[in-house]
């Protein structure tokens, strides 16, 4: 018969896999508050008027329109 | 897409990203932002950020020898943010010709598989035509099929 510690590593060791495997789920990309909101950054407030005048100039394409309209 | 990226994050709105660039210059803060036009029209924007100022910058070639891998990891931003908004119209131009000219090399290289997911305009002689490799183009526009 085991020792009840012994048990107790296997399960703590059970958990820790368990835990990692989750932590895994998606290696690609991972979703959080810490990424900023740059809504009111100037940088993509200039970016976005730019290509909106380019937009509005020469206008969308076809196949846009007509998937919209 | 099989090509080598960085991991990426966003927020909940799915219109912020950042990554890290990793290489000979350190590790240089990249930031991915969709900027809503119009309805439906977004505009894909990206620089490096200054974590100390807040600043980001697009002007200055950032040389960390990871150029494909920066834009690999913001092609996939774009499939991510395309997944949460799929009828969503993404306009691209580079702040310069020539960085204009590095977007259009890039979507040639990897057409196999941006093509697969996004159907891209390029604007040139005053017209909206289907990309096509090797041609020169002022804009593009990217939407998911």
């Amino acid at each position: 018969m085991l020792p009840a510690n012994s048990i107790n590593m296997k399960t703590a060791k059970k958990a820790n896999v368990q835990k990692h495997t989750t932590a895994k789920k998606n290696p690609a990309f991972d979703v959080t508050n810490k990424v900023g909101n740059y809504e009111k950054h100037p940088f993509f407030i200039k970016k976005a008027n730019r290509v909106k005048e380019f937009l509005d100039k020469v206008g969308l394409p076809e196949s846009f329109k007509a998937k919209t309209s | 897409m099989n090509l080598a990226k960085y991991h990426y994050s966003t927020n909940e709105n799915y219109l912020d990203y950042e990554f890290k660039s990793t290489g000979p210059k350190g590790v240089i803060r990249k930031v991915v932002r969709f900027a809503e036009m119009g309805k439906g029209i977004y505009n894909l924007g990206f620089g490096d950020l200054d974590e100390t100022s807040g600043e980001i910058s697009d002007s200055v070639a950032t040389n960390n020898a990871d150029t494909e891998k920066v834009i690999a990891t913001v092609a996939f931003i774009a499939q991510n943010f395309s997944e949460k908004y799929p009828d969503a119209l993404i306009a691209i131009q580079g702040t310069t010709v020539s960085r204009t000219r590095l977007y259009q090399i890039n979507i040639a290289k990897y057409w196999d598989e941006v093509s697969k997911t996004f159907e891209i305009q390029g604007y040139r002689n005053n017209q909206w035509e289907l990309f096509r490799k090797g041609v020169s183009y002022e804009a593009f526009t990217a939407r998911r099929y």
